[in-house]
């Protein structure tokens, strides 16, 4: 009920700024307190995006500083609520002349920060899990980790631990067997951050505001590539079929590592027949894909699309055309989404590996 | 005699035509029961199949992610929840839906929708009952009435734990009733535990207030309710008390051809009855007639009309008993013939002894008185005038004695057949009285007062002779102190005269040989009066008998047919 109200306040102050900045009355590309009452102010966000819940806000007037607070909620990226912690704007009289100056906290590492995996039954259409193994991010090797349950880890730094920065003391990782159980965790506030295969993220939480900008997790292992030698060159995707591809099967999630080749020089998967490895956990939707674009060609396939469980910036694999890097989505709240980009999402979304697998990775 | 034969015939007819009709009822119900058995047993397959369906349905649900969404991040209202499991209900065609907590209290409920009954209404209990997950048929309060529904739980599932429980189901109501009537083919009715009928594919009205056994019982128990067969399936899972799922197949009409075929087999039986009676009659009429023509032919016989043939005509074991009867009638009538004339010969031989032995009698001092004659007429014996005086009187008295003998077998041979007229008893008894004079006034005789007025045809004279031999012959058994009496009563059709004495009576062979000529239990008399007396009455067409004792007297008793001789 608070929340409604609160968002219905913040909706009715974005309408009258956007109202306000129609009219011509803004003042450039800075920030701009459009309401202010008791410790609550809202703030217009010149730069949609940059501004994160927790971010340190000062109020100045003529450059005199008459308040300060935190941001605790964004609305769409474009309106902050803001609570003030010390100051006052009750007697501001014309908010349009109040400068606001807004900072990032400085990080410091959370004493605990709990993480989410796709569980070993989790279906995803590169990896097939029999069992899934947790193991310390590469970039802080000095957690010892313990198996609480099944699904469940514990990870504790060591105290005699000389990594410096602000990996937290404790992690928490947790597996899930249904994706949307992960993300109500997350929305439920039961996880602070959660790992999802590629193409696994609802549409729901891609488009929520709060969870569209979500960070991205490149895995450390694992490419998707076309395997064997066709006349005339390896065969490959061209710019526009890999973005459709990924778009169709991953929603994008996957990280393209061919380069941008004109789609007249390469061949397109229409003209060169891709059989996909039967390892595949998604072989049937992928080749399904596949089929709806294939145009005609040689009855015999020339080349195999597999998933080959080496570093993912592996180059000069002979026979091997290295098509896409396993990027796994790491969603979180905005709090701390600058926080996990501190820690590294790539060191996150490598840490739930698979102790064995269909598709040998 | 008839109607008893004919149900004879008949009993046996109807017992076998009711234990038929018996018969067939029990294996027109038995095929109902068997029916009935595999159309509930499609029931109970339909039933469990529906479950199976509520039960997959609600695992879509409650494997849908919106739903855990909306359940374990709702804030406050669940009206997105509530408006997302009534969108739920109408997809899957269930008639509720709802959502609970784990610890059972009521989250969202799908909303009511109205629908072409109106609004339904559902009141559902807490979906758990002893910590325990309810699946299975269940009462409802359905539109404000006692109802059952079909209920499915499925939990909901977070993190590998049950985080809700999903329940929803479908109404077993009369539009559930009737899609399983029309698979099964027999009509249905709902029981509660109470045994009250909640609902069947007939109108509530239509069924007992009370059923009338058990639905507990774990067993099919067909049993009748008037002209319904019924059979009981506990259909419900879970704990008691069972609601029931009651099978009906009517009988009604099969018990009408059963009561139909009665009905005409008692028409036939009656039918069967009269015809048994009619042909009974014809056929003991067509037997009876010439065994009572036999019978009455047969009495003729003994009679001694042996003279009228028999002609009948039957069939053949009754001809011949014919044939047989009319040889024996006319081989009596030759044997009796034969008899006459051997009697009449030995009448005549005996006769001619007789005479033979009464003509010597008297010659036999005629021949001595002869012989004294001559011896004293040669000895010259001087009282021969005397000797010859005697002999000459004896000789004049024999003579006489053989002249009487010789009058009396002449009037025996010249009999002449009666001459019937009325003859009034009193004149006959007033005659007696006259020529007994003395003996009436000395008691030894007495003629009885009654039956004076009699008449009856007979011819006087012979009659009144044969009275008089009879009298005769009693006065001198009974002698001086003896009684004779003389009576006559009329019958329907005869007259009978008694004489009865107090004389010694007769020996069995002396009553045997009594009417026999010559026979004669006196020192003297030809022995033919009794042969009279019976010549007599027999020509009269009329029977002598005699009842006699030895010691006790001796009775003859004359009957005389009233009408014409004959």
């Amino acid at each position: 009920m608070r929340d409604t109200v609160v968002r219905g306040c913040a909706t009715l102050v974005m309408v009258a700024g956007l109202a306000s900045s129609a009219s011509g009355k803004t003042a450039g590309h800075e920030d701009r307190l459009l309401w202010a009452r008791n410790d609550r102010a809202y703030v217009a966000l010149a730069d949609s995006g940059s501004a994160e819940e927790g971010d340190l806000v000062e109020f100045r007037d003529r450059r005199k500083p008459i308040a300060s607070g935190e941001i605790s909620l964004v609305v769409r990226g474009e309106l902050a609520m803001i609570r003030v912690t010390t100051g006052s704007l009750g007697k501001v009289r014309k908010p349009e002349r109040v400068q606001i100056h807004r900072e990032h906290p400085p990080l410091i590492a959370r004493p605990v920060l709990r993480i989410a995996f796709p569980a070993s039954t989790r279906a995803n259409l590169i990896l097939s899990c029999d069992a899934v193994s947790v193991h310390p991010p590469e970039t802080a090797a000095s957690y010892s980790a313990t198996r609480v349950d099944s699904r469940s880890w514990r990870l504790l730094k060591n105290s005699a631990s000389t990594v410096p920065g602000i990996w937290p003391d404790t992690l928490l990782v947790r597996l899930f067997d249904d994706a949307s159980d992960e993300e109500i965790a997350l929305e439920r506030g039961e996880v602070d951050a959660a790992v999802f295969w590629p193409g696994e993220l609802s549409s729901r939480m891609r488009e929520d505001a709060r969870w569209k900008r979500s960070l991205m997790g490149m895995r450390s292992h694992g490419i998707l590539a076309i395997v064997g030698t066709a006349p005339g060159g390896p065969p490959s995707f061209d710019s526009t079929s890999s973005s459709e591809f990924n778009d169709a099967l991953f929603q994008g999630d996957l990280a393209p590592l061919v380069r941008d080749v004109p789609s007249t020089s390469r061949p397109s998967p229409g003209s060169a027949l891709l059989e996909v490895d039967p390892l595949l956990p998604g072989r049937a939707a992928i080749e399904s894909w596949l089929r709806r674009r294939a145009h005609a060609g040689p009855s015999r396939p020339a080349a195999r699309l597999a998933y080959l469980d080496v570093p993912a910036d592996s180059t000069g694999l002979s026979g091997v055309t290295p098509l896409f890097a396993i990027r796994c989505p790491v969603v979180s709240p905005a709090t701390l989404r600058r926080y996990l980009a501190a820690l590294g999402t790539d060191a996150l979304a490598t840490m739930a590996t698979c102790g064995k697998t269909g598709a040998k990775p | 005699m008839i109607l008893g034969f004919s149900l004879a015939a008949v009993v046996p007819l109807a017992l076998v035509i009711l234990l038929l009709t018996d018969r067939i009822g029990g294996m027109v119900r038995a095929e109902a029961a068997t029916r009935l058995g595999s159309a509930l047993g499609a029931v109970q397959s339909e039933i469990a199949a529906e479950e199976r369906r509520a039960t997959d349905k609600l695992q879509i649900v409650s494997s849908d992610p919106q739903l855990k969404r909306l359940y374990l991040l709702r804030s406050g209202e669940s009206r997105a929840l509530s408006e997302y499991l009534s969108e739920r209900r109408i997809l899957l065609d269930l008639d509720f839906l709802s959502l609970s907590d784990t610890a059972g209290a009521r989250v969202a409920d799908a909303a009511a929708i109205p629908g072409p009954q109106g609004e339904r209404d559902i009141a559902r209990p807490s979906p758990s009952k002893g910590g325990r997950p309810l699946r299975g048929i269940e009462i409802r309060r359905l539109d404000g009435e006692s109802g059952l529904a079909l209920v499915a739980h499925v939990p909901v599932r977070y993190q590998g734990q049950i985080a809700g429980w999903l329940e929803g189901g479908i109404a077993l109501d009369a539009a559930f009733l009737e899609r399983l009537r029309a698979e099964s083919g027999i009509d249905l009715a709902l029981l509660d535990p109470g045994n009250r009928v909640v609902g069947g594919t007939r109108p509530v009205a239509w069924y007992p207030m009370r059923w009338p056994r058990s639905p507990q019982s774990p067993s099919l128990t067909p049993y009748h309710y008037g002209s319904t067969y019924a059979l009981a399936v506990p259909v419900l899972v879970g704990d008691p008390p069972y609601a029931t799922i009651e099978g009906f197949m009517p009988t009604a009409s099969s018990d009408r051809t059963i009561a139909s075929l009665q009905i005409a087999s008692g028409i036939l039986g009656l039918v069967s009855l009269g015809l048994a009676i009619l042909l009974a009659s014809l056929w003991s009429s067509q037997l009876s007639k010439p065994v009572e023509r036999l019978a009455a032919y047969s009495a003729k016989v003994a009679r001694g009309t042996w003279d009228e043939p028999l002609s009948l005509h039957s069939f053949r074991e009754l001809e011949t008993l014919v044939a047989a009867l009319d040889q024996m009638r006319r081989d009596l009538q030759t044997n009796r013939d034969r008899l006459i004339v051997s009697e009449r010969q030995a009448a005549w031989s005996q006769m001619a002894r007789k005479v033979a032995h009464e003509v010597k009698n008297p010659l036999t001092p005629i021949a001595i008185s002869i012989a004294d004659l001559k011896r004293s007429y040669e000895q010259k014996r001087p009282d021969f005038p005397e000797i010859l005086d005697q002999a000459v009187r004896t000789i004049g008295d024999e003579v006489d004695t053989l002249k009487k003998m010789l009058q009396e077998f002449a009037d025996f041979a010249r009999f002449p057949p009666p001459h019937l007229a009325p003859c009034r008893w009193s004149g006959i008894a007033a005659d007696l009285e006259t020529l007994y004079g003395r003996d009436v006034e000395s008691g030894r005789l007495a003629v009885a007062a009654e039956g004076r007025s009699i008449t009856f045809p007979a011819d006087a004279g012979q009659m009144r002779q044969a009275l008089v031999n009879l009298v005769q012959n009693g006065l001198e058994a009974v002698g001086d102190t003896g009684r004779v009496t003389v009576g006559a009563e009329a019958g329907d059709s005869a007259v009978v005269i008694r004489v009865a004495d107090t004389g010694p009576g007769l020996t069995p062979e002396q009553r045997a040989r009594l009417f026999a000529p010559g026979f004669t239990t006196k020192g003297h008399g030809s022995g033919l009066g009794l042969t009279i007396v019976e010549r007599i009455v027999i020509e009269h067409g009329g029977a002598i008998a005699v009842e006699s004792m030895l010691g006790s007297g001796t009775t003859f008793r004359i009957s005389l047919p009233l009408g014409a001789k004959g």
